[in-house]
């Protein structure tokens, strides 16, 4: 597959089509509670300006509200996931960008980005749950395996430049 | 067999990317080719005289330019060789810009391929027939469909002219949708006041046979000779004892319990009604789907209306009738329909009951609508307003890609309306462009933002409702920060979509539409009224989404092209059609499946189809599906296409 | 009727209550569940923003598992749904990525052929409401803000949900009794997606204030959502921010107290915010319907 370039990202996600009408930003509720201005990625991304290294595209919480509203039926939400690839492939890792990385470590290692706490185990038991659910982690077989799947991945790679 | 070919440069459009001396070297000298030369321009006089001078001193037989598009120019030429007397169907075009030059960046293979076209073009030529073309005789009146402000237009400009002009409308009377407005921008000229006194000369004009509550049913025939059957709903009222005195309306036990069509829903009638007061013909008709008498058989102990009408007007028998007409030419005016905003669910229309469509408010402002022309919206005076622009325009996620042309403007006549009626409402516009491209309409946006009208560049997200108010969500693009707007109406810009009636009335006619559904054009600049099927004009918004002086322009523009048909005793037919010989034709009706125009005819007699010269579109789409090889396709003879290819293979 | 269960991480190492209650529900509505080894789903918001083709294969590992068995996939949590579904719809139509995603998956000797489909429970429920009303035993008077999640109904061209108007879950909880109160911006974000609950969790609490102070005002019994990721932040955040009271209950919970499973066994008891006023209420919906 081709390296992805925001130009790449514009064509695909149909961004050239915007008329910056700004349905996107009304419709958007992280807007409304910070500088996220959906428009203002779309049109800089047009543009073919850095939008990947800017925080607010982390700001949003791909809800999708704006991409259904969109008159041009741009891809906006496509987009602006694509753009966070782009921004973790260049690693412009902003500070908020942190935090997930925890849950990549614990995918790999437990095979789930939320670990079970020996205190929920205590819960499952007592619900009449297994004390462990049957999942990529009971077999260690099975872990290994998806450790193996997961080394080969540019998800990881990412991880380790950072 | 002499053939003279000739190659034109187009400027530079076609000789900078084909080497064109190297393509007359190629030719000259090929089987038949008598002379091979090259021009700047041959559609110029120059290059038209050119050709004539050679077919004179050379006695050429066959033509072949390769220039240009054959939709462009084949005419112009096939007009130059019959002025030197050669047979104008003896004449070829190879089509090396659009389909070589403009689309190619290797100039030797854009050359290689050019000399293939051309080769292929001396090739079919050579195998050409000439053909004459026969005359028919034309029927000297028109047909209007659809009688709103386009439809008037074009009726009275042909009527003017002296042809007799039937009018066709489906509603009990004509004015459409501009009878339906209250003034008109940018001059504030009130509708009513300009549009009744045409509808009236309409009912009045002596060339004019106006028939509403009325539909096409059928159509067949070609230019020159359309049959037409026409069906006349029935009124359930003898047009010639009704008065329009209106008793009958007031009698009615449904008075006031029928939502009126054309008060939007808002206004209520009765069963017995007139669509509205200046209404042309000024008939009352009876509306069977809701009269208790016609739909359960018993109204009281007698009708109330056939009770109080004097004249004794209500026929409660009549049944509907079937007329038949012949035209020589058709205008189709069949307008629009409001785009239905329910689909824009986050718009709440529907929903909200204060939220309203441009129409909706069009009729609250109109004197004669459901409020007398106060601004009372479900019983109160609107404070703070908020316009949305492009509701069901320039939006692909409902399929209408298109700008609809008039929302800018009429949202602008609205809110100045509105400001005027209530000198203290907030009015605030949401708009994504402002286009105010018209005579007089930049200049009516700056007046409208004086008085106080404010615009705020962004499209609205969704409308909400809280405590019973509607909040307006929005981005100002211009700040570039959401915002939120209370209002007690929401007045949504709704935009144009094509009548549902230019389903059927394209079916009957063959017309296409072009992607936004709305009839097509035979060329989108050269030729905006004609159709593609000859004879059929388009006039209005059903050409596309138009304000009140374009779609006055273009029914004149398709009114006067209707004239210069109906003026003449005798038109030519195109020879290049379909011939069928009966001697081979199995019967199979293959043909008859495919035709798009009812050309073919079964003849129940020998069993054997036949086809109808006049209505042969020469598609070809017969002769090439016939399994017996009994159609022939002039002009597109097998061996003439087979020629041709065999040279580019 | 068998389904491979998908119950995703939150409801299985966070709010089990979500999970036993699937099993209690599914087992008298005569679904079978089969359990297999997954992993996260992973995240559409965290993982696919770091890269989306690693999230198209873990997608595609977990998606193949059943397919030996012929099993569908069921989901509980919208999230969960978002990624496989459109995992699943993604690499139906592109077959560069399918190329990708088998490449690394016959790593470990796996591979994907797209024979089987996602679905949420919801979507099983929407089939069978004669099934619900027969099983209810106690008819929940409810007054609920329900929630569906914004990755179970868009993007509407991959879901083929209404997302401006959904109904299905309006007219389950109806079926229990439960009336679905209208409420301001029903349906925006709850604030949790797109890793803004955990790397921006300021803006994320700001985001679900709002959200919580329109459904304080619809004057609710409970929240019922179909998506344990956004249940978790409707239960925790309210803690977080030291306001609201607003019981949350994931549809599953709320069909196992209709369905006259007790409390405890659907873990209501560990949730953060209490659920002490539902419980009442349902027992004295129980002594109504005894009589």
């Amino acid at each position: 597959m081709e390296e992805k370039t925001v130009e790449s990202i514009v064509n695909e996600g149909r961004a050239y089509a915007c008329i910056q009408c700004g349905k996107c930003t009304g419709s958007c509720p992280s807007g409304r509670e910070c500088g996220l201005r959906t428009r203002k990625v779309i049109h800089m991304a047009r543009l073919g300006m850095d939008i990947y290294k800017t925080e607010e595209l982390w700001d949003c919480t791909t809800c999708y509200t704006c991409q259904e509203r969109c008159p041009k039926d741009v891809k906006i939400t496509d987009i602006i996931i694509e753009l966070r690839n782009m921004a973790v492939k260049n690693s412009f890792y902003p500070t908020m960008a942190e935090v997930p990385k925890i849950i990549i470590q614990n995918l790999y290692s437990t095979g789930n980005g939320q670990p079970l706490s020996p205190e929920v185990s205590k819960i499952r038991s007592i619900i009449g749950l297994n004390k462990e659910p049957l999942d990529a982690s009971t077999n260690k077989d099975t872990l290994k395996k998806f450790q193996k799947l997961l080394d080969g991945l540019p998800l990881m790679q990412w991880g380790e430049t950072q | 067999m002499k053939v003279g070919v000739y190659i034109c440069h187009c400027g530079v459009n076609i000789a900078n990317m084909v080497d064109i001396p190297k393509v007359v070297e190629a030719i000259s000298g090929q089987t038949n080719v008598a002379v091979c030369k090259e021009y700047q321009y041959m559609c110029s006089d120059p290059g038209q005289n050119m050709i004539r001078k050679d077919i004179e001193d050379m006695g050429l037989d066959r033509v072949v330019v390769a220039a240009c598009s054959p939709r462009m120019h084949e005419p112009t030429f096939r007009a130059t060789v019959a002025d030197a007397g050669m047979n104008p169907y003896c004449f070829e075009m190879a089509n090396i810009r659009e389909q070589c030059s403009w689309v190619h960046e290797d100039k030797e293979e854009a050359t290689q391929k050019a000399i293939d076209l051309v080769k292929s073009s001396v090739a079919r030529a050579s195998l050409l027939e000439p053909l004459q073309s026969t005359e028919i005789p034309v029927t000297h009146s028109a047909l209007v469909i659809g009688g709103g402000i386009a439809g008037i237009q074009a009726a009275l400009d042909i009527a003017n002219s002296g042809f007799k002009t039937y009018l066709v409308e489906k509603e009990p009377s004509i004015g459409g949708r501009m009878a339906q407005f209250d003034k008109t921008f940018p001059t504030l000229d009130c509708a009513a006041c300009i549009l009744t006194p045409k509808m009236v000369d309409v009912a009045r004009h002596p060339n004019i046979d106006l028939l509403t509550y009325s539909e096409v049913e059928h159509i067949d025939g070609s230019i020159g000779n359309f049959h037409v059957q026409i069906k006349k709903k029935p009124r359930y009222v003898d047009p010639d004892l009704c008065t329009g005195c209106g008793l009958c309306a007031e009698a009615c036990r449904l008075k006031g319990r029928i939502s009126s069509e054309f008060d939007m829903g808002i206004g209520k009638r009765g069963a017995i009604y007139v669509p509205f007061p200046q209404a042309v013909p000024l008939l009352y008709t009876i509306d069977p789907e809701n009269c208790l008498l016609l739909k359960h058989g018993k109204c009281g102990k007698s009708p109330k209306c056939e009770d109080i009408c004097d004249p004794g007007a209500i026929r409660f028998d009549q049944e509907e009738e079937h007329i038949d007409i012949d035209v020589g030419a058709i205008v189709v005016a069949t307008g629009y329909n409001e785009f239905s905003p329910v689909v824009k669910e986050e718009y709440g229309y529907g929903k909200f009951k204060n939220v309203m469509t441009g129409l909706e408010l069009e009729r609250i402002f109109s004197p004669s609508g459901p409020t007398g022309g106060n601004p009372i919206i479900n019983g109160t005076e609107p404070k703070n307003i908020v316009f949305i622009s492009c509701v069901g325009s320039r939006d692909k996620r409902i399929g209408n890609p298109y700008c609809s042309r008039v929302c800018c403007m009429y949202i602008a006549k609205q809110a100045h309306l509105l400001k005027e009626k209530i000198p203290d409402a907030n009015i605030t516009v949401m708009y994504t462009d402002m286009r105010a491209f018209g005579k007089g309409y930049e200049e009516f946006y700056e007046r409208v933002q004086k008085e106080g009208i404010r615009y705020r560049r962004g499209n609205a997200a969704e409308v909400y409702e809280e405590d019973d108010l509607l909040f307006v969500r929005a981005e100002d693009t211009l700040l570039g920060e959401p915002y939120e707007l209370p209002a007690d109406l929401v007045v949504l810009g709704t935009g144009l979509v094509p009548s549902p009636d230019a389903d059927s009335i394209g079916q009957m006619l063959h017309l296409s539409r072009s992607a936004d559904k709305f009839f097509l054009e035979a060329h989108p600049k050269l030729r905006p009224v004609d159709t593609v099927i000859d004879g059929v004009f388009l006039a209005g918004a059903a050409q596309g989404p138009k304000d009140i002086p374009d779609s006055v322009a273009q029914a004149s523009g398709a009114a006067s092209h209707v004239v210069n048909l109906l003026v003449k005793e005798k038109i030519h037919a195109e020879p290049i059609i379909a011939e069928i010989n009966e001697d081979a034709c199995v019967g199979c009706k293959t043909c008859i499946v495919l035709c798009p125009y009812e050309a073919p005819l079964y003849d129940d007699e020998k069993k054997v189809v036949t086809i109808n010269r006049a209505v042969c579109k020469g598609c070809g789409s017969c002769a090439a599906a016939c399994p017996s090889g009994s159609i022939k396709m002039n002009h597109f003879k097998n061996e003439q296409i087979v020629a041709q290819i065999l040279e580019v293979i | 009727m068998k389904y491979a269960f998908f119950p995703g991480c939150i409801a299985k190492n966070v709010y089990p209550g979500i999970e036993k209650a699937t099993r209690l529900v599914s087992a008298k509505l005569g679904i079978d569940l089969v359990d297999y080894e997954y992993s996260c789903c992973p995240p559409p918001g965290v993982i696919a923003c770091y890269d989306k083709d690693s999230w198209l294969t873990l997608g595609a590992r977990n998606l193949s598992l059943s397919e030996k068995d012929n099993h569908d996939i069921m989901t509980i949590c919208a999230g969960c749904y978002g990624t496989l579904h459109n995992v699943w719809h993604t690499l139906k139509q592109d077959q560069d990525k399918m190329e990708f995603v088998n490449e690394h998956l016959s790593r470990i000797d796996t591979e994907y052929k797209g024979n089987i489909r996602p679905v949420h429970f919801v979507d099983l429920l929407s089939k069978m409401r004669d099934e619900i009303k027969q099983n209810k035993e106690i008819d929940l008077d409810f007054r609920v803000a329900v929630h569906y999640g914004c990755h179970y109904l868009k993007p509407s061209d991959v879901t083929g949900e209404n997302s401006e108007a959904p109904k299905i879950l309006d007219e389950i909880v109806s079926l229990l009794g439960c009336e679905s109160v209208p409420f301001k911006d029903r349906l925006t974000c709850c604030g949790a997606g797109g890793g803004v609950m955990s790397g921006e969790p300021d803006l994320s609490l700001k985001i679900i204030d709002r959200k919580l102070k329109n459904i304080e005002k619809a004057d609710v019994d409970c929240i019922i959502n179909i998506c344990s990721f956004c249940h978790m932040n409707f239960d925790q955040s309210q803690k977080k921010l030291h306001a609201y009271d607003i019981p949350v209950l994931h549809l599953n919970q709320l069909l196992g107290l209709a369905f006259g499973f007790k409390h405890k066994h659907l873990g209501l008891h560990t949730n953060l915010v209490s659920t002490r006023d539902i419980v009442k209420k349902v027992k004295g919906a129980k002594r109504e319907s005894m009589k």
